[in-house]
């Protein structure tokens, strides 16, 4: 961590980089907004290990925060977080800015992937930037007033009177969702002759409420503009009010195909600011629910992929896969997608009697069934005569829009967040990471057929290896504290009825967890500001990268092509929106 | 699916003294749902028409992708504020006979998401027939909630035509199930401990 | 003369019925967006009389004369008996011709639907398209 704080002091002066320690680890500096872009822009490029991707841009309001010792006085505080795959290390800069309709230079001069982020800083916070076109909102509709993400915002639907939409109302809305070359700051407008078009909100090959207005020329897509926010639930806003333990059924509606893979980065963050170690047996167990949703989210990719192809069939037998998974998730956890199994400090109750039979017979079914498909699918001509060669991005532009996971691996980068920076638990399996080099749709199926079969792997190997011992941390922020002890001494029986009832207070501090999920790399980034709730819950989510490349992968291809990488690109509506 | 003993169907006393209609019971057994999902929900209700659930032994047989080819809108998912006006106008444009199944906690009432950009059910503005409970309701509750609204459905009386003869339609009452059902949920006992399979 | 006659009027009365009767059954209702072009939920942008490009036109042409080659081939059949060989021969020159036609379509590119012009699309933008590469490696 020394390393690049020492770098940056020499190159800036020890003046104007004013460190802050965090509770993650991660070096973290302030510096001022004149400086801002000179210093991203060393960073980018930096002999010594760049830092090539821009991973994160977010705000945080800091109006109304006490703990802040040793940070700058500040409104509002811009976060740029980076990522370095040749240090193996981020670093988090941050600027202050102050009054209350602050302004900031753009940084879409040096990633063209700040533009999503920044309208949505604008559209939450109404921080400005300059530089650049005035931004739209983004997550919330056009006619919205307010940004949500400050303070002085209600958060409840309730406390904002009743939602009344006539004729009159849905009439004027409509009309403000309507395609306007010319408001929407596109290119191309006033060519005479052109045809837009608008796939989605409501379009089976969308999946999900995404809309795209599509630029064609006859059946060729000339450009894409995509219009997301029509599944923005203010996941954000609401960790805002709800404790740090009522909070977990929200994280697993964030990226809804993966359950409790989702629960994962934000415990791991909780449990970084609560000091909390987490017990072998609760790691290996959450391991191994982990693993199995990443192979049942892969399904759904799967099985709607190769429908969007035109093949029929293949979906109905992986959604019967996914059927046995649920089973297994049912028994264990008592839900099916969304369970809200993890708790603070390890898992809510131990694993029942005969999971092992119920897991290893799984496996070996989903081994055998993966076979099968790859005679149906991965080595059908015409699958591939459909998915090879389209979409295809180079490692550049990859890393260049903020592309990870299966995206970043299909264009040959060996970068696996359990391999290069475990978590949880994951430096005791063996598992291998596949990528590919083409960076086409293809490659990116082929990678993830490939992860289930190394999950499937580790799922073994947490069944042959799961070791004994308590469930849950023995620790006062535990959360709830295992029931055993509560009815003996009054020091937990008072923990206990605080913890149920109030929840846990967690420690002061700024943590960010991240995880190698199904999509990408997930990232929860909690600030704390010593209460029962969390002051800032920042949700970092791959699709919302990922649908920012959307128009640079189709542009010259035809719209059956734009469904092929629709399907390939593996988002979901409530990953992108949050 | 269906409770076997007929005096405890929630229209038990209609079903004994009216022969239903030919035309009712057609549309009953074909109701065409429209490829409307919103969020979670939706991926629970695409489960229902896989292989392990198959809607398709109902009736819904195609999933129609245009509003104005299709007979059931399942609203399945949050309803979110930029969206409601497209739910509305989606619902404008579907032909008669048309009806409306909200599926899921978030299109009842909001469910867990009381947040700004969060309508607080679809019934402020949408008229719903069937609401089926679940955050997700799992593609066993979606089955039942549409063989409810196809026992509904079997029981309306719609003019034949709108040039001549009656107008206006008459649906049969809905009672909540939860009031027909407590009895029997009451003789449940001996659940299953969770620590075993 | 008159059957034909009872036939014509017979055709104009099942047709009038049958536009007649779906035009009365059933109900109707009129709300704002009832009658407004669906496009996935939101409002169109533009209108559609755009210049389309020409693969439509030559994709609808050549259905146009392949269907009509496949029109007088159902009439040979019908007399196929009576032309005997020499109508046969006659009839697999013609479609020899039309296959001679098909291929030489097919090889100079005109059922390269949208990939030809995707590609000059590329390159009068300037664009670039990575190499494509290799399986799982």
């Amino acid at each position: 961590m020394g390393d690049i704080l020492r770098e940056l002091t020499e190159a800036f002066g020890a003046e104007r980089i004013l460190e802050q320690e965090t509770k993650d680890g991660m070096p973290t500096v302030w510096v001022a907004p004149g400086l801002l872009l000179e210093l991203l822009s060393y960073l980018k490029t930096a002999p010594s290990g760049a830092y090539p991707m821009l991973y994160d841009l977010t705000a945080i309001d800091e109006r109304e925060r006490e703990h802040r010792e040793g940070q700058p006085p500040s409104s509002f505080t811009l976060v740029y977080h980076l990522l370095s795959f040749e240090r193996n290390e981020d670093i988090r800069i941050k600027v202050a800015l102050e009054g209350e309709r602050p302004s900031i230079p753009s940084a879409i001069g040096l990633w063209q992937s700040a533009d999503f982020y920044e309208r949505e800083v604008w559209d939450m916070f109404g921080v400005g930037f300059e530089g650049r076109p005035a931004p739209r909102r983004i997550l919330m509709p056009p006619w919205w007033e307010g940004h949500p993400l400050r303070k002085e915002h209600p958060a409840r639907a309730t406390d904002m009177g009743a939602f009344v939409m006539g004729e009159a109302e849905k009439a004027a809305m409509m009309e403000a969702l309507r395609f306007d070359p010319a408001s929407w700051q596109v290119g191309g407008e006033g060519e005479a002759g052109a045809f837009y078009i608008n796939i989605g909100p409501q379009h089976p090959s969308a999946h999900g409420v995404l809309r795209l207005v599509a630029r064609l020329d006859g059946e060729v897509v000339e450009d894409l503009y995509p219009d997301i926010g029509y599944h923005h639930r203010g996941a954000e806003k609401m960790g805002e009010r709800q404790s740090w333990h009522t909070y977990i059924p929200y994280t697993d509606r964030i990226d809804y195909l993966s359950g409790s893979m989702n629960e994962l980065p934000y415990l791991l963050a909780v449990e970084k600011l609560a000091g909390i170690e987490v017990p072998e047996r609760a790691m290996v167990i959450r391991v191994m629910m982990v693993e199995l949703f990443r192979i049942i989210s892969h399904l759904v990719f799967y099985g709607t992929f190769t429908q969007d192809v035109g093949q029929m069939s293949p979906v109905f037998y992986m959604f019967n896969d996914r059927e046995r998974a649920f089973d297994i998730v049912e028994a264990v956890t008592g839900g099916r997608m969304h369970p809200a199994w993890f708790r603070i400090g390890g898992v809510a109750m131990d694993l029942p009697e005969g999971w092992e039979s119920m897991v290893l017979g799984f496996v070996k079914y989903l081994r055998r069934a993966l076979k099968d498909y790859d005679a149906a699918v991965m080595r059908s001509s015409l699958f591939k005569a459909r998915t090879v060669g389209i979409g295809a991005i180079s490692l550049a532009e990859a890393i260049e829009w903020g592309a990870t996971g299966p995206f970043l691996r299909a264009c040959g980068l060996d970068w696996d967040l359990r391999k290069t920076r475990p978590y949880g638990g994951y430096e005791r399996f063996e598992f291998e990471v596949p990528t590919a080099s083409g960076g086409d749709s293809y490659d990116r199926l082929a990678i993830h057929v490939e992860e289930m079969r190394q999950s499937l792997r580790i799922i073994e190997q947490c069944v042959t290896g799961m070791p004994t011992g308590p469930y849950k941390a023995d620790h006062p922020l535990a959360t709830p504290p295992p029931k055993e002890r509560t009815m003996r001494d009054i020091e937990t029986l008072i923990d206990h009825f605080l913890g149920v009832s109030w929840g846990p207070n967690i420690p002061p501090g700024e943590a960010c967890a991240t995880v190698e999920g199904a999509k990408g790399q997930n990232s929860y980034y909690l600030v704390s500001d010593g209460g029962g709730m969390s002051y800032r819950t920042r949700i970092r989510t791959p699709s919302f990268a990922h649908i920012q490349m959307t128009p640079m992968m189709s542009r010259g291809l035809t719209v059956s092509d734009l469904v092929v990488i629709l399907g390939s690109v593996d988002y979901v509506l409530a990953d992108v929106d949050r | 699916m269906r409770p076997t003993d007929p005096s405890r169907h929630p229209f038990a006393d209609i079903q004994l003294s009216r022969r239903s209609d030919l035309l009712a019971w057609g549309r009953s057994r074909s109701l065409w749902p429209f490829n409307f999902g919103l969020s979670c929900c939706y991926v629970e209700f695409a489960t229902a028409l896989t292989s392990k659930y198959d809607l398709a032994r109902f009736g819904s047989e195609i999933i129609r992708g245009s509003p104005r080819e299709a007979d059931v809108m399942v609203v399945a998912g949050t309803v979110f504020k930029k969206m409601a006006p497209i739910v509305l106008h989606m619902w404008e444009q579907m032909m008669e006979p048309r009806w409306v199944i909200s599926m899921g906690s978030c299109a009842g009432s909001g469910g867990m998401y009381d947040i700004y950009s969060v309508v607080q059910g679809v019934d402020s503005f949408l008229p719903v027939d069937i609401y089926v409970q679940g955050c997700p309701p799992s593609p066993d509750s979606f089955m039942r909630g549409l063989t409810l609204l196809q026992d509904s459905v079997e029981l309306e009386k719609r003019p034949l035509s709108w040039v001549v003869g009656p107008q206006g339609i008459s649906k049969p009452p809905r009672p909540s199930m939860r009031d027909i059902m407590r009895d029997e949920r009451r003789t449940r006992g001996g659940l299953e401990p969770p620590d075993r399979i | 003369m008159t059957a034909f006659v009872g036939y014509l009027l017979l055709v104009f009365a099942l047709v009038a019925f049958l536009l007649g009767i779906t035009h009365v059954l059933g109900e109707r209702h009129r709300q704002p967006g009832t009658l407004v072009p669906y496009e996935s939920g939101v409002l169109p942008t533009g209108n559609a009389r755009v210049a389309y490009p020409a693969d439509f036109y030559l994709v609808a042409m050549f259905f146009v004369i392949f269907d009509a080659s496949s029109a007088i081939l159902f009439a040979w059949a019908v007399a196929a008996r009576e032309l005997g060989w020499a109508g046969f021969a006659a009839m697999l020159a013609f479609l020899l011709e039309t296959a001679a036609a098909l291929v030489y379509l097919w090889k100079s590119g005109a059922f390269d639907w949208g990939k030809r012009r995707g590609a000059e699309h590329m390159k009068r933008h300037g664009l670039q398209r990575p190499a494509r590469g290799g399986r799982l490696g």
